[in-house]
């Protein structure tokens, strides 16, 4: 038997998941490695508290590895650690965070604040582009900016998505579409401050 | 029905379009598209841009989260936690508690001293860990009743005794590919000089540009023994883990050789393996096996060849000594008893070489 590299597919996944639920420690960290970054870029995604972050994941997999004789087969392992990481963050946050607003407010101050980032220009464009996206990203409202980082980072389907976040599939298109609005306000508020820059 | 998008968000909500940019999947189904409208090029483009702009920006986070860390503490809780804080008094006051006190008690005592005495050597799980720091390892661990083989993306093929771990990184590193084992292993590396191979084995380092050994290197072990099949293999062994490869001290091993380390005298000795196979490859079909009248000296040389093994004797003294014989594919040693039972002689290894001693023949 010629076995070639361990590959990201979920058939693995499923197998790590029941030799784990046996008790195999090694399936255990092998889950862990593989998903600890991309769980991590979704926590702090949550949250920005790098240490909650860690605290928060570090409780999921020691409830897993706890409860494992409990646990059912599941067939999409990585959704089944996300939504046990938001429910992580929901248990130890005493605030809910994710009761944030939806309205645009805050990102309509934030484009009153862009012409005080004139200085940034002088730089390449693309990295202004980033920059200004990243900078919207800042302005989404918690909510979209979970559903924009569970599409655009980890890739994952609206029911999937939905699933995590435990809404419904209209809501999760509703909430992608006010993000890619106010992402596109913010582009082309960058341009027309480009072209003001350059006029005067 | 994609072919009716018109808005960049009619491609954004598609999840087989976020799937081809986030992870190429669906490649065929896309590009075909492509192909058939290039009027939607500039749109598929557009959409293309920011999620991977989105991708960008989130990929260059939680670089400050530290993996190692956080699965210390969670080991550290899970054994924590493994026992419920919850006897009540009565529990404490049974017999049977007690004997299970005091035995646990008693593993706890044979665990630490295992502990203790296990300090200062190179473990396995040392070496992956500092391994780690430079590339993420794969673990494939042989639980089963037979041995395995892994193929490395340099197609090595590592066979793997049952019992016996691997680690190895999915992507080798660019000047040089490391492998850690803890156990039993037979190793065909693919060659290539421009990126040495490295088997990190509890303190035992081998070193090879493309060849086949075997290495038995178990924790519990006293010994760490180094097999060379074909090809040649340097060999050292490193008190800590070092992985910036010193190589001073280094044994040379050649096939039919094998390099053994004690633990604890700390020693790295040279000797012959316990049965030397004929070299296949650099047996010369033309060279008769059959010896009729010759003189033993020439047998001889024709032995160091067939093994690659150095035979030191006086060749004054037994040039004297003809004989007829004929050498088969056996054993070294059997063939060697056989001769120097007719010479009258005794041999012994040394320094993976073999003196032949024998007063002559008149």
């Amino acid at each position: 038997m010629i076995c070639t590299d361990i590959n990201t597919n979920s058939n693995n996944d499923v197998l790590l998941w029941q030799a784990f639920k046996k008790g195999d420690s090694s399936a255990f960290e092998q889950l862990y490695k593989k998903y600890f970054k991309d769980l991590g870029r979704y926590g702090l995604r949550l949250n920005p508290d790098k240490d909650l972050v860690e605290d928060a994941i570090q409780d999921v997999f020691i409830d897993l590895w706890r409860r494992k004789e409990f646990l059912s087969d599941v067939e999409n392992v990585k959704l089944y650690l996300y939504r046990a990481t938001r429910n992580q963050f929901n248990r130890t946050i005493q605030k809910d965070i994710f009761e944030g607003s939806e309205d645009i407010n805050n990102f309509l101050d934030y484009l009153g604040t862009l012409s005080s980032e004139q200085e940034s220009i002088e730089n390449e464009s693309n990295q202004i582009r980033t920059r200004s996206i990243q900078n919207a990203m800042n302005n989404l409202s918690n909510r979209q900016a979970e559903a924009i980082h569970l599409r655009f980072y980890q890739g994952l389907s609206l029911d999937a998505i939905a699933l995590i976040m435990k809404i419904q599939k209209q809501v999760v298109k509703n909430l992608l579409s006010k993000s890619y609005i106010i992402l596109k306000i913010s582009l082309k508020n960058l341009i027309s401050t480009i072209l003001i820059f350059l006029l005067n | 029905m994609k072919h009716n998008y018109i808005k960049i968000q009619d491609f954004l909500n598609d999840d087989s379009f976020v799937k081809w940019i986030v992870f190429s999947e669906n490649q065929k189904e896309w590009q075909q598209f492509l192909l058939e409208n290039p009027d939607k090029k500039s749109i598929v483009k557009e959409a293309q841009k920011l999620i991977l702009e989105i991708n960008s920006i989130e990929n260059s986070k939680g670089i400050e989260l530290n993996r190692k860390l956080v699965f210390e503490k969670i080991i550290k809780g899970i054994n924590e936690e493994k026992y419920p804080e919850k006897p009540t008094i009565k529990f404490w006051k049974t017999i049977m508690v007690k004997y299970v006190a005091s035995f646990v008690l008693m593993l706890g005592l044979v665990y630490f001293f295992y502990e203790n005495q296990s300090k200062g050597k190179v473990t396995y799980k040392a070496l992956v860990a500092s391994i780690e720091d430079e590339n993420t390892l794969i673990e494939r661990v042989n639980n089963s009743k037979s041995s395995i083989k892994i193929k490395l993306e340099d197609s090595s093929i590592i066979t793997l005794e049952k019992g016996s771990k691997l680690s190895y990184p999915s992507h080798f590193a660019i000047n040089k590919r490391v492998v850690v084992l803890s156990g039993e292993a037979f190793f065909d590396i693919a060659k290539n000089p421009n990126k040495p191979f490295y088997v990190y084995a509890n303190e035992v380092v081998t070193k090879v540009l493309g060849t086949s050994f075997r290495i038995k290197a178990n924790e519990q072990d006293k010994k760490v023994i180094v097999k060379v099949s074909t090809g040649k293999v340097s060999v050292y062994n490193q008190r800590e883990i070092n992985l910036n490869d010193p190589e001073t001290n280094a044994l040379i091993l050649l096939p039919n050789q094998q390099a053994i380390y004690n633990r604890p005298t700390e020693g790295l000795s040279k000797h012959l393996v316990e049965i030397p196979m004929l070299l296949t490859e650099k047996i010369d079909k033309n060279v008769t096996t059959q010896f009729d009248e010759v003189s033993v000296n020439q047998i001889f040389e024709v032995i160091e060849k067939r093994y690659g093994i150095k035979l030191i004797f006086n060749e004054e003294l037994s040039s004297n000594c003809i004989i007829t014989t004929k050498l088969r594919d056996e054993s070294l040693y059997d063939q060697l008893d056989l001769i120097c039972s007719i010479i009258g002689g005794t041999y012994k290894e040394v320094d993976a070489q073999i003196i032949i001693e024998s007063k002559g023949c008149k």
